[in-house]
């Protein structure tokens, strides 16, 4: 099951180079064809190996169904959730825009709720997802908070350890590696067989990229459902609704992908020299079974709860206590009277109500901008410690590949905290247009009147559209390095060990 | 049993826990877990102590709130004329029943932590324990969340029960594999025999034992530091949440060491074990409990909460557009609060307001139901297929014991709903009597509010919420416990019947 571990199944023992061939030998061999024809040599021989072994057959099936399932229900749940969406966002437009003549300002309490798209990738890694609200209320002077966290409505085990195609593919297939490569050498030393293997020439390192390669290629195979979900969510999307919430979708489904590759190389590298370091199959499983429970389930949790110390979080009953004083403060009355004086003196009246401008209006307006200010600071601060926290947890990439694969994995997605904030910013903009064209609408009815509006002023307020920036090369960047500095560790670790099992004894 | 047999037993057992404790390898492997278990007890015990720092401003924050609602209607009534008063608005005033009701009242309603709340976070990070409640409605309640990073929630915490449910059966395998499986590789089981020791006394006696050791040091370990820490409160409750939570672990421990007996029962080898035995760790941890939630949410899917949110809207719709009817209907309910000399199209929209929110709970009472029914429908389907997870079983365990599980939550909104609906009649019956008073004798000219009108002093006699004795209550040993020894029976049952029908000696 671990590696080919005969004669029969070994690289050919032809391979060896010749670089000074004498008379009648045969040609000479380059140093790098030589390498490529051992590569496939031993390819050769442990996908044959692996492709008789029932066990690698038994790993894959129970693998694949849980990849295949964890597919069709984050599939499934996405669409019900999308369709869900969409069919309320276009009713609250519907209502928004039907709600009959009122005074504007009662329009912007009357508001509309905003839903957060999705996109197909998020079907691969709903990230955050199910922690933060899906919609909110878009109303006059208060920016409300996201409401209806599907985690709330779900069961505490759900929790523990939630189905997901990115799950499988972060946790569970660098499982499937151990499992399928912890004796790609170890057995070979155990049972003795490395002399065997030594005589046939190939370079360990050959041998070593084959196996490892056996193991990307096989561990691949559970990415296919979650290949094929996120298909079938675009083409639905693309079928439904035009584009989805993204301008870069295929540079960051590319982004996906690679990153999911180099992932599973890290870990196919990390397997093959945990086993070439290890005198025993045994030995070599207990070490790569603690690396996966450290670095796959200890560490991303660690990382998070250390985060937290590195920018605390307040309660929301404190949160709310310092906003809720914020506001209830009266802004600078004296600048209001100035304001107020000001326009008198501008329009040569001595009464508001003789303006040619509505006095309501622009005090509306002003008490949104003073409220808007509070909420900047204060939501500036909570969101500022959220991205130092998550900034913090990016650090543990560095010692946890799983941590840098979900942090570039949800960044793709866009189902992170960055862009979880980036949708409540956006949200936010849309609140303050609304009160800023309702207000506006006011303001410019002469003197004291009351004026009811209709339709025409609420089809000034555009409908919410939102799309997530573009990721940009800075943040790539600053996601894929945790990850590519990963890949380079392994590959260093697993040169280092085949390196010292090439100048070892043969045990 | 014979004597003899004990004392081979005891012999036995006292060899092999020696035997292990020579080896570097298993006590550095203890030594890291239980630093774990003191770091994982240590995130509970600092979550347990911001719940409870949340709780106080909170109960802080609603009494300073109480006396500056005294002092300022103490000094608006004392001088209702004062020029100083001119610009004091109803509806954001403390001592006027509209602003108060709807604005500057400040109630919270706190979950009350058990004493075991340090020993699991569970979902405790997700259904908050401390909530605002106000009168117009529940959704200040149902919607309410505490603020976490999302990141943290998503990942999952690091607390004992993360500790206990996953990594602690990884320690214990790594402890118990060699059972029996070493004799084999070692062919030692035939000179054992001559000795009369049987194959499924080695295996019985050594995989309880280890594991059993294992976890009363852990047990003793994390015990002790959660009593020094105050984690554990010095209590006769605190004493008596630590046993339930070491009887659990002890009875989640002998699950796995039945796993491992299992295992080792089968196993030609230690690698072979190792192998079975960590695939068996995988299955039952990680793969069963997420089958299980899977095949719960396609089972009994929950609504989308989108459709939650447009029933609201479309409700609300309704009840603005027949805001008469619905006035009339309620003043018919109450007739002795039914207006004397206003139309009840001309009534102010704070006198209507709190009967329009009960109109808009009630209809919107089907589509909450809905959500309900099909939330419990999950929970109970959850339950019954958690009886074939021992994993789940455990989980559920650790998290009543710590207080923080859903049904408990469901127990706590229950009872903040009662004491919601009090306040909503509390504030519903003055506003009706105030706007009588106000249409019988409206307030002078040029003041906000009057004592005979809106004015409010009563604020010592607005209802507060005081959880129930029971939700107070530490729970006793959990049933989910016992499901676990009935586990661990079976599966240590099986393993020596195979041993002693399928082992042979060599």
């Amino acid at each position: 099951m671990q590696a080919n571990l005969n004669n029969t199944t070994s690289p050919p023992l032809s391979a060896r180079p010749e670089p000074t061939a004498g008379r009648g030998a045969a040609a000479p061999v380059s140093r790098t064809a030589h390498w490529w024809r051992a590569f496939a040599g031993a390819w050769q021989a442990d996908w044959r190996e692996r492709r008789r072994d029932w066990r690698v057959g038994l790993v894959l099936a129970l693998a694949l169904a849980l990849a295949l399932t964890a597919a069709v229900v984050s599939a499934l749940a996405l669409v019900e959730t999308l369709q869900a969406r969409e069919q309320a966002q276009q009713a609250e437009r519907a209502r928004w825009l039907n709600q009959g003549q009122k005074y504007p300002h009662s329009a912007a309490h009357y508001g509309v709720y905003v839903f957060k798209p999705l996109a197909a990738l998020s079907a691969l890694d709903p990230g955050v997802e199910r922690y933060v609200g899906s919609s909110v209320w878009l109303e006059a002077h208060k920016q409300n908070d996201f409401v209806h966290r599907p985690a709330a409505d779900q069961a505490g085990i759900s929790r523990q350890f939630a189905l997901s195609p990115a799950f499988v593919l972060q946790v569970l297939a660098p499982l499937a590696i151990v499992f399928l490569g912890f004796g790609a050498f170890a057995r070979e030393r155990e049972q003795g067989l490395m002399g065997t293997l030594r005589l046939s020439g190939a370079p360990l390192s050959a041998v070593a990229s084959a196996r490892g390669a056996v193991l990307m290629v096989l561990s691949a195979l559970l990415a296919l459902p979650a290949v094929a979900a996120v298909l079938a969510v675009q083409a639905m999307q693309a079928g439904a609704a035009g584009s989805g919430p993204f301008v870069d979708g295929a540079a960051r489904a590319v982004l996906m992908a690679a990153g999911t590759a180099a992932y599973l190389a890290v870990w196919s590298a990390l397997t093959i020299g945990v086993s070439a370091a290890s005198a025993s199959m045994r030995g070599s499983l207990a070490a790569l079974l603690a690396l996966w429970a450290a670095t796959a389930l200890v560490l991303p949790r660690l990382a998070t709860e250390l985060a937290q110390a590195a920018a605390p979080l307040p309660s929301m009953q404190a949160f709310r206590e310092d906003l809720d004083r914020a506001l209830g403060e009266p802004h600078d009355t004296a600048e209001e009277a100035r304001l107020k004086q000001a326009l008198l003196t501008q329009y040569g009246v001595d009464d508001v109500s003789k303006l040619p401008v509505n006095w309501a209006g622009i005090s509306l307006q002003r008490s949104e901008e003073h409220g808007d200010e509070i909420f900047d600071a204060h939501y500036g601060r909570l969101f500022a410690a959220m991205q130092r926290q998550s900034d913090a947890t990016a650090w543990a990439g560095l010692l946890s590949p799983t941590v840098a694969m979900a942090g570039l994995s949800a960044a793709t997605a866009a189902s992170d905290t960055a862009q979880h904030l980036q949708f409540v910013n956006a949200a936010e903009r849309q609140r303050r247009l609304i009160q800023k064209t309702m207000n506006d609408a006011i303001a410019v009815t002469k003197g004291g009147s009351r004026i009811d509006a209709d339709e025409r002023l609420w089809q000034k307020v555009p409908p919410f559209d939102f799309r997530f920036a573009p990721l940009g090369t800075t943040e790539v960047l600053r996601h894929a390095a945790p990850l590519l500095w990963a890949l380079f560790a392994s590959v260093v670790f697993c040169a280092v060990a085949l390196r010292r099992l090439g100048r070892g004894a043969l045990r | 049993m014979s004597r003899t047999a004990v004392k081979q037993i005891g012999w036995l057992v006292a060899y092999d826990l020696r035997q292990q404790l020579r080896e570097r390898g298993s006590v550095l492997l203890l030594v890291v877990a239980l630093v774990l278990a003191l770091v994982a007890l240590a995130q509970g015990e600092a979550f347990s102590r911001a719940t409870s720092a949340a709780a106080e401003r909170a109960q802080a924050q609603q009494a300073k709130a109480q006396m500056q609602a005294q002092s300022a209607a103490a000094r608006y009534f004392a001088s209702p004329d004062d020029p100083a008063n001119a610009s004091v608005q109803f509806w954001r005033s403390a001592f006027d029943l509209r602003g108060y009701a709807f604005r500057e009242h400040v109630g919270f309603a706190v979950k009350p932590g058990l004493p075991g709340a340090a020993l699991s976070i569970g979902q405790g990070d997700v259904l908050p324990a401390v909530v605002r409640v106000k009168a117009e409605s529940m959704d200040s309640v149902r919607l309410a969340a505490d603020i976490e990073h999302p990141q943290r929630l998503a990942a999952g915490r690091f607390d004992l029960q993360f500790f206990i449910v996953c990594l602690w059966p990884l320690v214990l395998l790594a402890a118990t594999l060699s059972v029996l499986t070493q004799d084999r590789e070692s062919q030692r089981l035939p000179a054992l025999a001559l000795l009369g020791v049987t194959p499924r006394r080695v295996l019985l006696a050594q995989a309880i034992a280890r594991a059993l050791a294992a976890t009363l040091l852990l047990i003793a370990v994390v015990g002790a530091a959660a009593l020094l820490a105050g984690a554990l409160p010095m209590t006769l409750a605190g004493l008596g949440a630590g046993a339930a939570w070491a009887a659990t672990v002890l009875a989640y421990s002998l699950f796995w060491a039945g796993v491992a007996a299992l295992v080792c029962a089968r196993a030609g080898s230690r690698s072979t074990a190792a192998f079975a035995g960590f695939g068996a760790w995988v299955g039952l941890v990680v793969l069963l409990p997420a089958a299980i939630s899977a095949g719960v949410s396609l089972a009994a899917p929950l609504p989308p909460r989108e459709g939650y949110i447009v029933a609201m809207r479309d409700a609300a719709d309704q009840v603005q557009a027949n805001r008469v009817t619905v006035m009339q209907a309620f003043y018919d309910q109450h007739p002795e609060w039914a207006p004397q000399r206003t139309a009840i199209e001309k009534l102010p929209a704070a006198v209507t307001r709190l009967a329009r929110a009960s109109e808009l709970e009630r209809a919107l009472g089907a589509v909450q139901a809905r959500f309900d029914q099909a939330r419990d429908r999950q929970a109970e389907l959850l339950r019954r297929w958690s009886a074939f997870s021992p994993v789940s079983l455990s989980h559920d365990a650790l998290s009543v014991l710590g207080g923080h599980d859903a049904a408990r939550h469901a127990r706590f909104v229950a009872e903040v709903q009662v004491h919601q609906r009090a306040l909503h009649g509390f504030f519903q019956a003055r506003i009706q009597q105030a706007a009588l008073s106000d249409e019988r004798e409206p307030c002078p000219v040029g003041t906000a509010t009057c004592a005979g009108g809106y004015g409010f002093t009563e604020f010592a006699a607005v209802p507060r919420f005081t959880a129930s004795a029971g939700l107070a209550a530490a729970p006793g040993l959990p049933h989910a416990a016992l499901g676990l020894l009935v586990w661990a029976a079976l599966l240590l049952a099986v393993a020596a019947w195979w041993v002693r029908t399928q082992v042979r000696l060599s």
